[in-house]
């Protein structure tokens, strides 16, 4: 059993040719039931690319991924949850 | 497990998320500012931005997905907190008085399940001077198993 709840958070803007902007966050809730992010795939700028942060919402490494979907990232995060931390995230 | 919902802005809620955001923020060029100057380093400043600005012009839509993994929120989702999501995204109410009234429930309980369903987003409250609207984007709910 989960000792505590983890949260994808996933916003989908849209343009004449689809989505314009994503942003998927990985969130898990900390014992104050605050909800902190781990790693946030987001397409700002028009520069895909994946943001992790520690347990203070500081962020402390980027890495340029390839354009992501919902799908892409629910499935990453199903496979290797918090390990997604400690991975090269331009390599999935 | 997973329990995920997706939620649609409308044209309905679009003045009352404009009204918190200029709240928040004061004006769309001061979170402007702000989102040049942080960046990724304030990921929830940039997603209100890019809402923002997508709001402005509805036309397209703004789609989210929340999805939940672990068992807490079970104890959130009781059948009464349900019956008050779907009556809430049926019939709108201005505020949680007039939600309390219109149930014919204490302020305080009402007050209570709707923060706690706040906690995971099936209910996002907006202020609007002093009165609390609870409002409910969610189109479709739904859970997985992995």
């Amino acid at each position: 059993m989960y000792q505590t709840d983890e949260k994808l958070d996933a916003l989908e803007l849209y343009g004449k040719n689809g989505v314009i902007f994503y942003s998927y966050t990985y969130t898990f809730k900390d014992k104050n039931k605050e909800w902190i992010p781990l790693i946030r795939w987001d397409n700002l700028e028009l520069q895909p690319h994946a943001d992790i942060y520690d347990l203070n919402r500081n962020l402390i490494k980027q890495y340029i991924t390839s354009p992501k979907t919902y799908r892409d990232v629910s499935k990453l995060i199903e496979i290797f949850r918090r390990n997604l931390t400690t991975m090269d995230l331009s390599k999935l | 497990m997973k329990f995920i919902f997706e939620k649609h802005v409308d044209e309905i809620n679009k003045d009352a998320i404009i009204k918190t955001f200029l709240k928040k923020y004061k004006s769309l060029e001061n979170l402007t500012q702000k989102v040049t100057a942080a960046k990724c380093k304030q990921p929830d400043y940039v997603d209100d931005y890019m809402r923002w600005r997508s709001i402005e012009n509805i036309e397209f839509p703004i789609i989210e997905f929340v999805e939940i993994k672990g068992y807490d929120i079970f104890l959130a989702i009781t059948p009464r907190r349900m019956e008050l999501l779907e009556y809430i995204r049926a019939h709108k109410p201005d505020s949680i008085k007039q939600l309390a009234q219109a149930l014919q429930r204490d302020y305080k309980n009402v007050y209570d399940d709707i923060k706690a369903l706040a906690e995971y987003e099936l209910i996002e409250i907006l202020k609007e001077g002093k009165n609390k609207r609870p409002v409910c984007n969610i189109t479709a709910i739904s859970i997985a198993m992995e």
